[in-house]
């Protein structure tokens, strides 16, 4: 610096010393006493201003590169409120996710609605089970019965062949033939009743088998399908009452967009402040440009300059601070804002959390198919295996038929020939015991032919039921198979694209960051600007000075008339102010009215004024605030 | 059969419709080969992006696992899949560890 000065006060002495033979005259005649210090004090303003605008010009590029950064930042932030409203859009189901929801529900309501009947008249099949269960059981004590009766049978069938041994050839034949008939019927008896024994054991079994499945499986069902139900009743619920209420939300991100639409607002204004500084600068530039052509430049001249450059100082430096905890709100607000969306406070059934809607359907289609395909799995098994049992209960019957049939022909064919050949005789006593035991087995078999007409009719709607059960099923799991994937990949998309949106948010979150920190990088640099300022200052504190004490008593007219000259350009409440508190400290400090000059001179009104300085007048704090509030001057 | 009481899966990188099944078919093995299991190790380190299906994988493992009495902890390098885990509530049903 003090190379500076001294490099410019050589250059401006050598251009002195230069004119001084032509003009010395000139000057000694006008200035016989003040040549030196008027020559000095000119010198002085030339540093002065060569300052102020380096410290202006300083500003100008710190404040244009600031300005650069701020603005892709106030972009990023508008992005940012952007994709934090569509993420509270997407994520609470108010775009998309309800209309989505409701047709899924709507799609699931079928498949479901088929359990639901299903699960209604599966009483019904566990019923027709049971019974057929109950009668098969019965069936086969039936069998055991028949046997007990048919037992005597193979005694008579000897007794039939002694006793017709005594008897002529072709009567003895005959007996013969009964008592062969009897032991083909009794040996077909063993071989059918053997075999359906077998069947109607194991068909009994199966039977018992799949009604103790279908009861398990239908009561699990019918848990989860209802549990299903109420995790998407309560979800559909809970998005409803989200939907419709949004308070918490709404207020909070409102609060959130307000702070941050403050501190870009505190940011536009502390950029505003540059050109406050030019337009002070300027004025400064002119009043130190017409002390500098002034004949009789004095100290209270120059304070004028010292405290207006006092002012832009402090203009700088708010600034300065404004704009650094601007940039630190924007910072804080967008990561609350960051914070905000990934908590989603308010919103406990966000769509696209673990537990929220999306996977309640996606759960919710997945199981529905998985119930779908082992309902139809446990028809279709259950089918199969009861299928058997019916094909016994036919064998039974005709079986039934076909024995009581022959036994009655046998015991009709043992008593005619008895009484034609042996009345009286053991024959007759057999003939009438076969047909005893044909009666008997005729009571049981018209007794069972009616369990077995019931069971055959229960069987026959148990297996209407399976039939019913299974072309339904099957229904179902095509329309699943050709539909379900189209609808999971609608909700997968919506959650995907929730999730796009809050990567974005968390990108932007980032890039903000990036940008603060850069602009602050262009803030540092502020302060150089204000060193120069300060710099002139010390050199018009060094002229104050240099030009001596003031003239002791009132301002003179020429003080007053430059005082007046300054205050004409002045357009800002804060420029005015500095005026007045100077006029007021040199009339305080000289005791001079001045008061008429000062009177008819003062500053003229700025023409527009939203600034809200401490030092404001209450008039000023009255003026209506711009639209980013406080602490703007305008023009 | 293994008698392991934690079983770790790596996943080799990221987790989108285009592999989910073919993960879910490795962790659903691991899981059912285990004899006993207290915690599932699920490896996403290698991970940069989870997609919707991916999540969907994610929460059936969580499920499977807590079936079997078992805990999940989930490991992640990637600030992205960490903001999504917070996100989701993932981190709420499973411990997810940063790296």
């Amino acid at each position: 610096m003090a190379r500076v000065l001294h490099s410019l006060f050589n250059r401006i002495s050598n251009i002195w010393s230069s004119c001084r033979d032509s003009v010395a005259g000139s000057w000694k005649r006008i200035l016989p006493g003040s040549a030196r210090a008027v020559r000095i004090s000119r010198s002085g303003i030339d540093i002065v201003q060569s300052h102020v605008d380096r410290g202006n010009h300083a500003l100008e590029s710190a404040f244009l590169e600031l300005g650069q950064c701020l603005e892709p930042l106030s972009d990023q932030m508008t992005r940012l409120l952007d994709a934090r409203q569509q993420l509270a859009d997407l994520a609470s189901g108010r775009i998309e996710g309800k209309a989505l929801f409701e047709e899924a529900v709507e799609f699931l309501h079928r498949p479901l609605s088929h359990i639901d009947d299903l699960n209604s008249k599966h009483t019904e099949l566990l019923e027709l089970l049971s019974r057929c269960e109950e009668r098969t059981g019965a069936m086969l004590r039936f069998q055991q019965e028949i046997r007990d009766i048919l037992a005597p049978l193979s005694y008579v069938e000897v007794l039939f062949k002694v006793e017709s041994a005594s008897l002529g050839r072709d009567d003895s034949d005959t007996f013969f033939a009964v008592s062969d008939e009897i032991a083909r019927m009794r040996h077909r008896v063993d071989e059918t009743f053997e075999a359906n024994y077998e069947s109607l054991l194991k068909a009994h079994k199966t039977l018992a088998q799949v009604h103790r499945r279908q009861s398990r499986e239908f009561v699990n069902h019918s848990e989860l399908i209802a549990s299903k139900r109420m995790g998407i009743d309560q979800s559909i619920g809970r998005l409803d009452d989200a939907l419709s209420r949004n308070s918490h939300f709404d207020f909070h991100t409102k609060t959130l967009s307000d702070r941050l639409a403050e501190r870009i607002g505190e940011l536009v204004s502390a950029l505003q402040m540059q050109d406050i500084v030019k337009q002070k600068c300027d004025h400064i530039m002119a009043g130190l440009s017409s002390l500098r052509s002034h004949q009789g430049m004095t100290p209270r001249m120059v304070d004028l300059a010292v405290n207006q450059l006092e002012s832009v100082r402090k203009d700088v430096s708010n600034s300065s601070s404004t704009i650094g905890q601007g940039l630190d709100g924007v910072i804080e607000q967008a990561l609350e804002i960051e914070r905000f969306c990934m908590c989603q406070d308010g919103f406990d059934g966000m769509i696209a959390s673990a537990d929220g809607m999306v996977q309640i359907l996606l759960d919710a289609l997945s199981e529905t198919e998985g119930i779908i395909e082992v309902t139809n799995s446990l028809i279709t098994e259950s089918h199969e295996a009861a299928a058997p049992a019916r094909e016994v209960v036919l064998n039974i019957s005709a079986a039934l038929v076909e024995l009581s049939i022959n036994m009655r022909l046998i015991a009709i064919n043992a008593q005619i020939r008895s009484a034609q050949v042996a009345e009286g005789t053991g024959l007759s006593t057999l003939a009438a015991h076969t047909a005893e035991i044909s009666n008997s087995i005729t009571r049981i078999g018209e007794k069972v032919a009616v369990d077995i007409d019931e069971l055959r009719s229960d069987m026959k709607r148990m297996f209407e039921l399976f039939d019913e059960f299974e072309r339904a099923g099957q229904q179902h799991a095509e329309l699943l198979d050709s539909e379900s994937d189209t609808v999971k990949a609608r909700l997968h998309r919506l959650r995907d694209r929730t999730l796009d949106v809050f990567n974005s948010i968390g990108e932007v979150v980032s890039a903000v960051q990036t940008a603060s920190n850069m602009a602050r990088g262009h803030v540092s640099r502020v302060p150089e600007s204000s060193g120069d300022l300060s710099r002139a200052q010390d050199i018009l504190e060094r002229l104050k000075v240099h030009l001596g004490s003031s003239d002791s008593g009132k301002l003179s007219k020429r003080e007053l008339e430059h005082m007046a000259r300054q205050a004409d350009r002045y357009s800002m409440s804060s420029e005015r102010q500095i005026h007045d508190r100077t006029m007021r400290e040199i009339k305080e400090a000289t005791g001079s009215s001045g008061e008429d000059h000062g009177k008819n001179r003062s500053p003229r009104p700025c023409r527009v004024q939203a600034t809200t300085h401490g030092s404001e007048t209450p008039a000023n704090r009255a003026a209506a605030p711009s639209e980013y509030g406080a602490n703007v001057e305008l023009f | 059969m293994n008698s392991t009481t934690t079983i770790s899966y790596t996943c080799s990188g990221d987790i989108l419709s285009t592999n989910a099944d073919a993960v879910r078919e490795e962790v659903n093995h691991l899981i059912d080969r285990a004899e006993s299991l207290e915690t599932l190790h699920l490896d996403l380190r290698a991970s940069r992006i989870v997609d919707s299906v991916g999540l969907n994988l994610i929460v059936s493992i969580i499920r499977k696992a807590r079936s079997r009495n078992a805990d999940v902890r989930i490991s992640i390098a990637n600030n992205a899949i960490r903001r999504i885990m917070a996100f989701t509530r993932i981190d709420q049903h499973a411990e997810v560890v940063s790296f």
